[in-house]
């Protein structure tokens, strides 16, 4: 008996001990960061060393200081189905924990649109953290060509000869648009393994004309030695306004307002070339925790300003430009 | 090359994805769907 009342007593006077350093691991772990220790993937839907590729790895390399906690921050590619494949893995298989990021391809949206088959995901759902850049498109012309103009094309009794990869290439899906909202012809020849490929088509005058992004035309080869030879010409551009790169360069808005195209046609044609705003976006899935989703969307937006990945980024011959996001109303 | 938020480009979605079906038919039909 009187060993149970010690151990009564003994209890009484260790609960409050008990109770403080539960209370103070409880208040520790609450303050502790969720991605402190932790690794954050970003899953890139195509293969290593492309544009997508190289921005999932900058981004990589500066985010992480930005997000509390300082989670490390690596990059896994898993091409396929022009990134399909990654974003079905993000939205569907992946925890919804804000530790793996999704990078598709910046036009997505338009394989849910169409109704692609292989389309897991609905990307109305998806929590989108931000873009480092835009993918404004440009459509070049051998210069030896009597198409010195879209309305050259226009008129044209041959359509000219253009290049592209595939059928969700820049290049075919420039030249369909075209067709579309202002009544131009190309035949498009199909089946370059790359870009690249189809210059070379050009200097051998396979074909005579590409749609591509812009950035690539005002920063590498062919093109830097084809802008002073004069080899090539540019017919128009995607940017709502002009590139300060191309000033004599008409956008496609401009050429759609003097064609009077008509708004259902104009309504497609921006639906398709919005897929330039998304440049190379990142996403975690739904279901994600919303503070996180904050934390992540608040450490793009630093990462967006912070000097290190500017001058990386410079040094990486990318120009910034912090033009806001387009809105496909006017 | 230019920044956007994950808000702006939620909007974005929105816009893109509400579209009427008369549009959705166009675009599928200029991609040869």
């Amino acid at each position: 008996m009187k060993k149970l009342k010690m151990i009564a007593i003994s209890f009484w006077l260790l609960l409050p001990l008990a109770l403080s350093s539960w209370a103070t691991i409880s208040a520790r772990a609450q303050a502790e960061p969720f991605f402190k220790d932790k690794t954050i993937r970003i899953v890139v839907g195509f293969t290593p060393g492309g544009f997508y590729d190289r921005w999932a790895r900058l981004i990589a390399r500066y985010v992480g200081k930005h997000i509390p906690g300082n989670p490390e921050i690596i990059v896994q590619n898993m091409p396929g189905a022009g990134s399909v494949v990654a974003a079905n893995y993000v939205y569907g298989v992946a925890k919804p924990d804000a530790l793996t990021l999704g990078m598709p391809s910046s036009s997505i949206y338009m394989d849910q649109l169409v109704g692609r088959r292989e389309v897991q995901f609905d990307v109305r759902r998806f929590n989108w953290i931000g873009t480092q850049d835009k993918r404004y498109m440009l459509f070049y012309m051998r210069s030896d060509t009597p198409y010195r103009s879209i309305d050259d094309v226009v008129k044209a009794k041959e359509p000219p000869k253009c290049g592209a990869t595939g059928t969700v290439s820049t290049g075919y899906l420039l030249a369909r648009v075209i067709e579309e909202a202002l009544g131009a012809k190309f035949i498009t020849v199909l089946g370059y393994p790359g870009g690249s490929k189809i210059d070379v088509a050009v200097e051998r005058g396979e074909v005579i004309c590409r749609g591509m992004d812009a950035d690539p035309y005002f920063g590498r080869e062919p093109f830097v030695s084809w802008r002073k030879k004069g080899f090539v010409r540019l017919l128009l551009q995607t940017g709502r306004k002009r590139d300060a790169r191309a000033p004599d360069v008409p956008t496609l808005d401009e050429i759609m307002d003097q064609y009077k195209t008509p708004d259902i046609s104009r309504r497609a044609a921006q639906v398709i070339l919005a897929g330039a705003e998304f440049g190379s976006p990142l996403f975690v899935p739904s279901g994600t925790p919303s503070e996180r989703v904050k934390m992540l969307r608040a450490a793009h937006a630093k990462s967006m300003n912070d000097p290190e990945l500017l001058a990386e980024a410079k040094r990486g011959g990318w120009k910034w430009d912090l033009r806001p996001a387009r809105s496909l109303k006017h | 090359m230019g920044p956007s938020t994950g808000e702006e480009l939620e909007a974005l979605t929105r816009e893109i994805m509400d579209q009427p079906p008369e549009v959705i038919e166009r675009v599928k039909k200029i991609l040869g769907q």
